[in-house]
C-alpha cells in the first residue's frame, strides 16, 4: 500500500522536484512510463492527468498530423449501457488532439448494429461533432485495402480501413467488456472494427486473428476507457445491470500490456484471455505487468 | 381545376414517394396515419380490423365519387398520377375515343370475389396503391440510394462525409423479376395509351366508376361545341365519345384536361340533376381473354438464391419452415387477411432484413413482406413496420411490447458450430443476440452457445450473423402465432473490483 502511494505521488514529480530548474521531460525521460493507470475521476480528468505522466498529447499528436481515434461504437445502445466507449472521453481525446494541432481528427468503427443508429445512439457523433472531430462511415467496402500479414499464424489477409492505415497517428480507444466469444474485449478486440470482413475472423479461430491482426499496425496512444465495464452479457450486454462503474482508465502505447491490465481489472488473469497470450506469444507486446513501470494515480 | 389537380396530384404523388424514399429516416413513421389516411384500399383494410378512422377516409372517398365522379384516381392515387407523368413524358400524345371495356369489371370480381372467401390473392395483385409501392420500394429506392451513394463517394473524394452512404442488400430475384415485369407492362400500357390500367384492369377504379356513372357532377359538352375534337384527342381516359357529344363518367378521371383544352368553353362540370338525359354507355360484349390476362400475374417461378462457397464443414441441412412475420403481425391468417403487399415497411425498413416473399408465405399470399435474416435482423430499438404500415396489418407496438414480441424461436444445430467443426471459438452468434437468448457456456476449453427459447424474440441477429456455411448452425423459426418472450432474469451483478485498490 505504501509503496504504491509513493508512486502514484509520481516518480517524476519528485525527479524534476529535486532538479528544480531542469526542463520536464528530459527529468521523466530517465525512467518513463510504460503504462499509466488512473482511477476515481472523470474520463476526462482522468485522462488528462494520465496523459501528463506519460509526456503530455504534444508527445503523440505533431502539429499538422491526421488523427484517427478508433472507440467502440458498435452497438445501438445508449452510453449507460457500456456497450460503446464513453462519448466524453472520445470527444475529449478529440478535443486535445485538435489542441496539439492535429489537422484532423477522425471517428469510426464498422459497426455490429445499424451503423447510423449506432453512431447517434452511442451519444459518439454528436460529441465529437461537437469537439471539432469528423465522424466517417465503415460500413462500405470501397473503404476498405487489402493487407498482407506477414507472421500471421491465421490472418494472412485482411481488408482494412484506409484511414486506419493512412493516419498520422492512431488514437485506439477502447471499452472494458465481456464477450462471449473472445472471453473479454478491450483494445485488441476493438481494432475488429476497422476490418471489414468480420465474419471471416469468427470462422477461422477468433482468438488467433485478433492476435494476428495486433502487428498491422500498432496504435501510438491507447485509451482503455474503463469508467464503466461491461461485467457480463457483453459485448452488447442486456440492460444497465450488466454495467459496474469502476471509474478507471488505462494508458499506454502497448495494447497488450493494456489488455491485460484490463483483464485485471475485470478479474481476470491476462493468461485467461487467450489473444492476449497469443499476442504475448508472438512478441507483439509485453502481457507480463510485473515487468511493466506502471504509474498508479487515484485522484 | 385542372391547376388544382396537378398541384394536389402532384403534391400526393410527392409526399408519398419521399416517404418511401426517405432513406435517412427524416420523415417519422408515424407520418403514414396522414400521408397514407387517403388511401383507399389500405383505410378499407384497416376499417375492416375495426378502425373507425380509417372508416372516415373511405366514407370519404366514396362520398366525393358519389358527387364528382373519381376525384380520387387523378388527385390522390400514386399509381394514376405516376401513369400521368410518364404519359406526359410522351412528346405527341394523341387519344382517341374507345367503347367502354367491360373487362374491368371481371377483374373487379376477379379482386372481390376472392376476398369473400377470405383472400387478399387478388387485391393484392391488382391494387394501385400496393402496386405503386412495391414500384416505389424496389426500383424507385435503389435508384435513390444509388444516387445517394454517388453522392457520397463525389463529397468523400472531397474529404467530405456529410451525406451518409446507405448499405444496400438487394432482393432475391425472382421477386425483382416480377416486379420489374409488372412495371414494364403498367409503363408500356401508361405510354402507350394513357390510363388503359385504370380503366381496364384496376378493380378499384372499376369499383369508383360504378359509383361515378351514377354521380352528381358531369362533364357535359354543350351545344356551342363546334367538334374540333381537341378534348377527345388529350382525354389519357378515351372516353370522351364526340359522335353523341357524351363523357362515360365511368372512366372520366376528373383531370380536367378536355375542359381546359376546349376554345370556345363547351366542356363543363356541372350537376346533373336537372338533365337526366344523360345517355350511358352500357357494356355489351364481354371479353374471354381477360381470363387469360389475369395469369400474368404468376409468372415462371425460380429460386436462384446466391450460395456462397462452403468454406467450413458444416454438414447438417438447416432452414426454417415457418416464415418470421414482422413483430404485430400477430398471425399468419391474420396478416394475410390484411396486407396487400404494398411494401411501404419493406423501404422503410432500416435493417433491409424486411423483405418482399414471392411464394414463401404459401399458397395466396405472394409479395407479403417477411423477415430474411440472409439481409440482416430486426434491429431491437426500431418499431418502423408497426408504425408505417397503412393497412393495419402489422399493429404498432411500443418499443417495450415489441423488445419482447417473440416472432420466432431460435433453433440450434450445434455440430454445424464453428466451435464443433473448426474447434475454434467463435461466439458471433450471443454477441449479437440483445436478450442474451443465446450464450456461451464452457465446453472444455471453448465456448459453445446455448439457446433459451422462452427468452428469444426471433429477431435474427444470431442467423444473419452465424459464419457457418453452408448450413448455418443457428438459425430462427417463425411462429406462426407470435407471442411474448419471457424477461431474461441475471439478477444482482457481482463487481469483482476492490474499493480502493488497483488490481495489478
Amino acid at each position: 500500500m505504501k509503496r504504491r502511494e509513493f508512486i502514484k505521488l509520481g516518480a517524476a514529480a519528485l525527479a524534476t522536484g529535486a532538479v528544480s530548474f531542469a526542463n520536464l521531460p528530459t527529468a521523466v525521460a530517465a525512467k518513463p512510463h510504460d503504462m499509466v493507470a488512473v482511477r476515481n475521476g472523470s474520463p476526462e480528468k482522468m485522462f488528462d492527468e494520465g496523459i501528463a505522466v506519460l509526456g503530455t498529447m504534444s508527445a503523440f499528436v505533431k502539429p499538422g498530423q491526421t488523427v484517427v481515434v478508433k472507440p467502440n461504437i458498435g452497438w445501438d445502445v445508449q452510453p449507460e449501457r457500456a456497450a460503446n466507449t464513453n462519448p466524453g472521453l472520445v470527444a475529449h481525446i478529440v478535443k486535445r488532439s485538435l489542441e496539439a494541432g492535429a489537422k484532423e481528427v477522425l471517428v469510426f468503427d464498422h459497426t455490429c448494429d445499424n451503423w447510423r443508429d449506432a453512431y447517434q445512439n452511442s451519444g459518439i457523433e454528436s460529441a465529437v461533432k461537437n469537439a471539432g472531430g469528423k465522424v466517417v462511415p465503415a460500413n462500405n467496402r470501397r473503404y476498405y485495402r487489402e493487407v498482407r500479414i506477414p507472421n500471421a499464424r491465421r490472418l494472412h489477409k485482411v481488408e482494412v480501413h484506409e484511414l486506419f492505415l493512412d493516419a498520422d497517428v492512431v488514437i485506439n480507444v477502447p471499452i472494458i467488456k465481456h464477450h462471449g466469444g473472445g472471453t473479454m474485449t478491450v483494445s485488441m478486440k476493438n481494432l475488429m472494427g476497422v476490418v471489414y470482413d468480420r465474419p471471416a475472423w469468427h470462422r477461422n479461430d477468433l482468438h488467433q486473428c485478433i492476435a494476428d491482426f495486433a502487428s498491422v499496425r500498432k496504435p501510438d496512444l491507447v485509451v482503455v476507457d474503463g469508467y464503466r465495464a461491461l461485467m457480463r452479457n457483453g459485448p452488447r450486454g442486456y440492460s444497465v445491470e450488466d454495467v459496474s462503474t469502476l471509474k478507471m482508465q488505462v494508458l499506454g502505447t502497448d495494447m497488450i500490456a493494456c489488455d491485460a491490465a484490463a483483464a485485471r481489472i475485470f478479474g481476470l488473469k491476462p493468461s485467461d484471455v487467450r489473444h492476449i497470450t497469443l499476442a504475448h506469444e508472438s512478441g507483439t507486446g509485453n502481457m507480463d505487468l510485473s515487468t511493466l513501470n506502471i504509474a498508479r494515480l487515484a485522484l | 381545376m385542372r391547376l388544382l389537380r396537378i398541384a394536389i396530384g402532384t403534391l400526393s404523388l410527392l409526399a408519398i414517394l419521399i416517404y418511401g424514399l426517405d432513406l435517412h429516416s427524416i420523415i417519422p413513421d408515424r407520418a403514414s396515419r396522414w400521408l397514407l389516411w387517403f388511401q383507399f384500399t389500405p383505410s378499407a383494410l384497416r376499417l375492416s380490423a375495426g378502425d373507425m378512422a380509417a372508416g372516415i377516409s373511405v366514407l370519404l372517398i366514396l362520398l366525393i365519387t358519389m358527387v364528382w365522379g373519381r376525384i380520387y384516381c387523378s388527385f390522390l392515387c400514386p399509381l394514376g398520377v405516376l401513369f400521368d407523368c410518364i404519359s406526359r413524358l410522351k412528346r405527341k400524345r394523341r387519344y382517341k375515343f374507345k367503347p367502354a371495356n367491360p373487362v374491368r369489371y371481371i377483374f373487379l370480381a376477379i379482386a372481390v370475389i376472392p376476398l369473400l372467401a377470405g383472400s387478399l390473392l387478388t387485391v393484392t395483385l391488382l391494387d394501385p396503391y400496393a402496386s405503386f409501392g412495391r414500384i416505389s420500394a424496389e426500383l424507385f429506392r435503389p435508384a435513390a440510394i444509388l444516387i445517394n451513394n454517388s453522392a457520397a463517394m463525389l463529397l468523400e473524394l472531397a474529404g467530405n462525409y456529410s451525406i451518409p452512404p446507405i448499405p444496400y442488400r438487394g432482393y432475391a430475384l425472382p421477386v425483382l423479376a416480377f416486379i420489374l415485369g409488372y412495371t414494364a407492362l403498367v409503363t408500356t400500357l401508361a405510354w402507350r395509351s394513357g390510363r388503359t390500367y385504370c380503366n381496364l384492369i384496376c378493380p378499384l377504379g372499376a369499383l369508383l366508376g360504378l359509383i361515378a356513372r351514377k354521380g352528381r357532377f358531369k362533364f357535359q359538352i354543350s351545344d356551342k361545341c363546334t367538334g374540333c375534337g381537341r378534348c377527345g384527342r388529350i382525354c389519357k381516359a378515351s372516353c370522351i365519345d364526340l359522335k353523341s357529344r357524351v363523357i362515360d363518367m365511368s372512366r372520366c378521371v376528373s383531370c380536367f384536361n378536355c375542359e381546359s383544352s376546349c376554345p370556345e368553353g363547351a366542356i363543363s362540370f356541372k350537376s346533373a340533376r336537372k338533365n337526366s338525359s344523360t345517355k350511358s354507355n352500357v357494356p355489351t360484349r364481354i371479353e374471354r381473354r381477360a381470363f387469360l390476362q389475369k395469369t400474368f400475374a404468376l409468372p415462371g417461378l425460380f429460386f436462384a438464391t446466391p450460395k456462397k462457397t462452403p468454406d467450413t464443414l458444416s454438414i447438417i441441412p438447416t432452414g426454417r419452415s415457418t416464415p418470421i412475420l414482422p413483430p404485430g403481425a400477430e398471425s399468419m391468417d391474420r396478416y394475410a387477411s390484411l396486407c396487400t403487399g404494398c411494401h411501404t415497411c419493406v423501404a422503410r425498413c432500416p435493417s433491409q432484413v424486411l423483405q418482399p416473399s414471392l411464394l414463401e408465405l404459401g399458397k395466396g399470399k405472394p409479395l407479403l413482406p417477411h423477415l430474411n435474416p440472409d439481409f440482416g435482423f430486426c434491429n431491437f430499438q426500431c418499431t418502423s413496420c408497426g408504425e408505417v404500415c397503412p393497412n393495419g396489418a402489422i399493429l404498432p407496438l411500443d418499443l417495450e411490447t415489441k423488445q419482447r414480441r417473440q416472432i420466432g424461436q431460435v433453433k440450434l444445430e450445434i455440430e454445424n458450430c464453428i466451435v464443433r467443426t473448426r474447434k475454434t471459438d467463435c461466439g458471433a452468434c450471443a454477441e449479437h443476440c440483445p436478450t442474451k437468448a443465446v450464450s456461451m457456456k464452457p465446453k472444455g476449453k471453448l465456448k459453445e452457445p446455448t439457446i433459451t427459447s422462452e427468452t428469444c424474440i426471433g429477431c435474427g441477429a444470431c442467423e444473419f450473423i452465424c459464419p457457418s456455411r453452408p448450413f448455418r448452425a443457428i438459425w430462427v423459426e417463425g411462429n406462426a402465432t407470435q407471442k411474448q418472450a419471457d424477461k431474461p432474469n441475471f439478477g444482482k451483478l457481482k463487481t469483482p473490483l476492490g474499493k480502493e485498490d488497483f488490481p495489478f
